[in-house]
């Protein structure tokens, strides 16, 4: 008894460990990791399904209101399964709806970064324009969905004109802030050599601005597919947003659910592909080693 | 025989226009002079400053001056004038006798981080004065490897900042400091960032660097030890507003050894101290 109590109280002698094999066991760590946090979320997924089901079990509500897991996966199966040349299938207006997606990104990404660009680089920029942003960044953007399809008709310019109006503000509002947050010594040190401010700019705060400007791409691409989905959903003729208030129209919450899972899934895929962009073409960033950031959207 | 010699000279009062202190060099032999030097601005909390008062300093082609000083004497403000950071409130800065606009003289600045960009590689870190200067590339290019291996580099220019030690990270900065040949080498605190051991070791390289170029160089510290072990010439500055409050000229022979501190070394780094804790004893707070 009391030599077992010994032994247990005897310091562990330290392990002599070469550094190849600590960095072999912290990448196999990692990979465990990555393993538990998927069995994480199956447990998190079945365990959802569970209560749902057993929640529908037991208070039996009408269909139409929440529909049985079973249910929704069939629907969910009838949507996925289906061929993507016929216009009418969930693939085709997924289509549509990620061409205005792309467009929109594009275009207010693009204006976005040049704004941005422009308003930390010239404070007179910044004060005129800053103000009027604010306002319409304040406005409720889908209230803006009829009135541009009065404008542009209910095709895909109506719709790529509100996902612009999305994407523009965080892109812009991130890269001003990383513009402007340059570190000073850096452009001291080109300041030093006579550099100006063209060349501070190109030199020194585009890439200094580069880790929050993909924050606000990532924000925006969450962004610009709730815009185009909102402007369908406003007043389109094509599109998954169309397709839910259809759905809705007819009280067929079944293929709602199962609409809106596939949205979830394509938000989080469309978000995962700049997180990976952002990680790559950043590779400077402290911590892009690692970790995965978590961007939140709302709105 | 070559010792310790030093000197403490008195401090000019106000308004005095009378000749520089005693150990600088003839305005003539002078390579970079700044004359009757004022910096006074309102700081952001709105109180006024006067950061730097009646500097007159001269220094010698080749020479290594230290600049001491308490916290906040205006050492750091004094480097960023040489810089073209920023303009005196009054005074000159000359460059071989010839008054100089900002940005005319060429500078090497080294920055209390290394401050390098992480987005480059080494090689192309070293490099950046080329770009901002448009020099010629392949002379350029050149330069910048002997750099790298002047600075026990050779081999790391593919590499990228993060993948260097905070002491490999200084040395890149030294490096690129010096590929333009700049006129004046300007060192911001340089080693403050590392750890005592490192620091010791930068300073051995910094020395033979710096016996290897022969550049000028203005070498901005806290360190009193680093200054008698580095310097030809130390110059102890006042707490605000930021006057030479002393010169002490360091004779000891080169190359030296970071382990043969003399006696006279060691009563230099004692009178400095003192003369840094008189002053601080005159002003409170």
């Amino acid at each position: 008894m009391s030599s077992v109590q010994a032994t247990r109280t005897r310091p562990a002698p330290v392990p002599v460990v070469p550094p190849t094999t600590v960095l072999r066991r912290r990448r196999r760590r990692k990979a465990r990791n990555g393993g538990i946090s998927l069995l994480y979320l199956l447990l998190a997924l079945v365990l959802g399904i569970g209560i749902w089901q057993l929640a529908v079990t037991i208070y039996r509500p009408p269909t139409y209101i929440i529909p049985p897991p079973l249910s929704v996966w069939t629907a969910f199966k009838a949507l996925v399964v289906t061929d993507p040349s016929d216009p009418n299938s969930m693939w085709a207006q997924l289509g549509s709806t990620m061409q205005a997606t792309a467009i929109g990104f594009a275009i207010g990404s693009g204006a976005g970064i040049l704004f941005g660009v422009l308003a930390g680089e010239f404070a007179i920029v910044r004060r005129l324009i800053y103000p009027y942003l604010v306002a319409l960044q304040s406005l409720p953007k889908v209230a803006l969905g009829p009135l541009l399809a009065t404008w542009f008709g209910f095709g895909l310019s109506a719709k790529t004109s509100l996902v612009v109006l999305f994407v523009f503000f965080p892109v812009l509002v991130n890269t001003l802030q990383g513009v402007v947050s340059a570190d000073p010594d850096r452009i001291d040190l080109l300041r030093s050599l006579g550099g100006g401010r063209l060349q501070q700019l190109y030199r020194v705060r585009l890439f200094s601005a580069m880790p929050m400007m993909f924050t606000g791409l990532e924000l925006g691409i969450v962004y610009a597919f709730l815009g185009a989905v909102l402007a369908e959903m406003t007043g389109a003729q094509q599109g998954v947003g169309v397709m839910i208030a259809q759905f809705q129209n007819n009280s067929d919450t079944q293929a709602t659910f199962a609409l809106l899972i596939i949205l979830a899934i394509v938000g989080f895929i469309l978000n995962m592909i700049l997180r990976v962009a952002h990680i790559r073409i950043v590779f400077w960033e402290a911590g892009n080693d690692n970790d995965v950031r978590m961007t939140s959207a709302q709105g | 025989m070559s010792g310790v010699e030093s000197k403490v000279t008195t401090t000019k009062s106000v308004g005095d226009n009378g000749s520089p202190s005693g150990l600088a060099a003839p305005d003539g032999a002078a390579h970079v002079a700044v004359q009757d030097l004022m910096l006074r601005y309102w700081s952001k909390d709105a109180t006024y400053v006067e950061a730097l008062q009646d500097i007159d300093l001269s220094i010698r082609q080749g020479e290594f001056v230290a600049v001491l000083g308490p916290s906040g004497c205006g050492k750091s403000s004094l480097l960023r004038i040489l810089a073209g950071l920023i303009e005196p409130t009054e005074g000159s800065l000359l460059f071989h006798g010839q008054p100089v606009q900002r940005r005319q003289h060429k500078v090497g600045l080294v920055p209390q981080a290394a401050t390098l960009m992480p987005w480059l590689k080494i090689v192309d870190n070293v490099l950046m004065p080329a770009k901002v200067l448009r020099l010629p590339k392949a002379e350029s290019v050149r330069r910048a490897h002997e750099l790298l291996e002047m600075t026990g580099l050779a081999g790391f220019e593919k590499k990228y900042p993060r993948q260097l030690s905070g002491g490999m990270q200084q040395r890149v900065s030294i490096a690129r400091a010096l590929l333009h040949d700049p006129e004046l080498l300007l060192m911001d605190e340089p080693f403050a960032a590392l750890d005592a051991l490192t620091r010791e070791r930068m300073s051995a390289e910094l020395q033979s660097i710096w016996m290897a170029t022969g550049k000028t160089v203005l070498f901005v510290t806290h360190s009193i030890s680093e200054a008698v072990f580095l310097a030809d010439r130390i110059i102890v500055m006042s707490s605000r507003p930021g006057r030479i409050i002393a010169e002490f000229q360091v004779d000891r022979p080169r190359p030296r050894g970071l382990d043969d501190a003399t006696e006279e070394s060691e009563r230099l780094v004692a009178t400095i101290r003192g003369v840094l804790e008189g002053d601080s004893r005159e002003v409170p707070a």
